[in-house]
């Protein structure tokens, strides 16, 4: 009988003392992706009045002299590291039926944009300049991200004259001469 | 002198007879015992992933909180303890770029786990905003699906910060301890 009895507890004994379980862990991996984009806040055109165009003399006024403004600013949202900025626009002209020999209806200038980085160290501006053949768009990157505020973009016009300088402007109606500025910021 | 008979019958002597013994059985006991460790485990749906395809508002380049709120998975698991416990842990996501002045590389969330046993759900959750695991639950015994929800997205620092495009990575521990 007293046998029997440690053979029963050892038994237990051994039960009792059973391997420990370690915790148990379930992973959830949460992955997202947000896209390179851009993006205009706020109008995404906007007029230049350079009124006047033309000197007392009939020939093109030198840089806008008579412009209200020459300048504009955009507010650009770009979530990329490094977007880039490209310019291009077309001359100034007003399309005119006949233009005699010694007259223009066109007018060219130079744009000029400029960016603000995130990093505080802004790109070079970027000119262009337009011709009687258009050259191609010019391109930069801003080296950074943009800087995440208002108006971090700005495009200037300047240096406003005709192909030959002697060149008198040929009347139009009020706002008959037009020209466009193309910019393009790109998130890579 | 007069002979003495003797004689068992003649003395009438009677002699005792002895009864016979009916045997009895004799009982041994072998006791047997046994016991269950209190256990956990996670099955074949011990992981499981939560893809966000795009996080930013495609017009501000914010964090667009829906995008995360609501996310959810499944996990497969077991408790055979009656004193089992679930912690979960949240891992914000994060992005390895450098974000300059006025752009985020983080997602914050909060984390909710719940496990389904007999006598009611139980959820255990934990925000990314503070480090290591939420408050532990007793879940006690059971066996199925823990369903894990993500909400309360923010990004850091806040909008109007804009998301650095990228790859972004976070993930949520789920923990079973085993009890009784």
């Amino acid at each position: 009988m007293n046998k029997l009895l440690l053979l029963t507890a050892a038994a237990l004994a051994g039960l009792a003392s059973g391997p420990a379980f370690a915790d148990a862990t379930g992973t959830v991996n949460v992955t997202g992706t947000v896209g390179a984009k851009c993006a205009i806040s706020g109008p995404t055109s906007q007029n230049l009045e350079v009124n006047e165009l033309s000197q007392a003399n009939g020939t093109v006024v030198p840089n806008f002299d008579n412009a209200g403004s020459k300048q504009v600013s955009f507010s650009v949202i770009c979530t990329s590291g490094n977007p880039t900025l490209k310019l291009s626009a077309t001359a100034l002209t007003y399309s005119a039926a006949f233009v005699a020999p010694g007259y223009t209806h066109v007018v060219h200038y130079t744009s000029t944009l400029t960016a603000n980085a995130a990093s505080g160290t802004d790109p070079a501006a970027l000119t262009y300049t337009t011709a009687d053949v258009l050259p191609g768009q010019v391109s930069e990157p801003v080296g950074g991200p943009l800087k995440n505020a208002l108006n971090n973009l700005t495009v200037a016009i300047s240096n406003s004259h005709t192909t030959t300088a002697t060149d008198l402007l040929a009347a139009s109606p009020t706002d008959g001469y037009v020209g466009t500025i193309t910019v393009v910021v790109s998130p890579t | 002198m007069h002979k003495l008979l003797i004689s068992a019958a003649i003395l009438g002597l009677s002699i005792p007879t002895i009864a016979a013994a009916t045997p009895t059985g004799v009982t041994g006991t072998v006791t047997v015992d046994g016991a269950v460790a209190a256990r956990c485990q996670f099955g074949a749906g011990g992981a499981a992933l939560i893809n966000i395809p795009e996080l930013s508002d495609t017009t501000t380049g914010e964090l667009n909180p829906s995008t995360v709120n609501g996310q959810s998975a499944q996990l497969q698991g077991w408790c055979n303890g009656t004193n089992s416990t679930m912690t979960v842990q949240a891992d914000p996501l994060l992005n390895a770029g450098s974000a300059p002045s006025g752009f985020s590389n983080h997602v914050d969330f909060t984390a909710t786990a719940t496990a389904h046993p007999t006598g009611g759900d139980k959820s255990a959750s934990d925000t990314t905003t503070v480090a290591g695991a939420g408050t532990p639950v007793t879940v006690g015994i059971f066996s199925g699906n823990i369903d894990v929800v993500l909400s309360l997205a923010a990004s850091n620092p806040a909008a109007p910060a804009k998301m650095l495009a990228g790859a972004y990575a976070g993930d949520v521990l789920v923990t079973l301890t085993p009890g009784i």
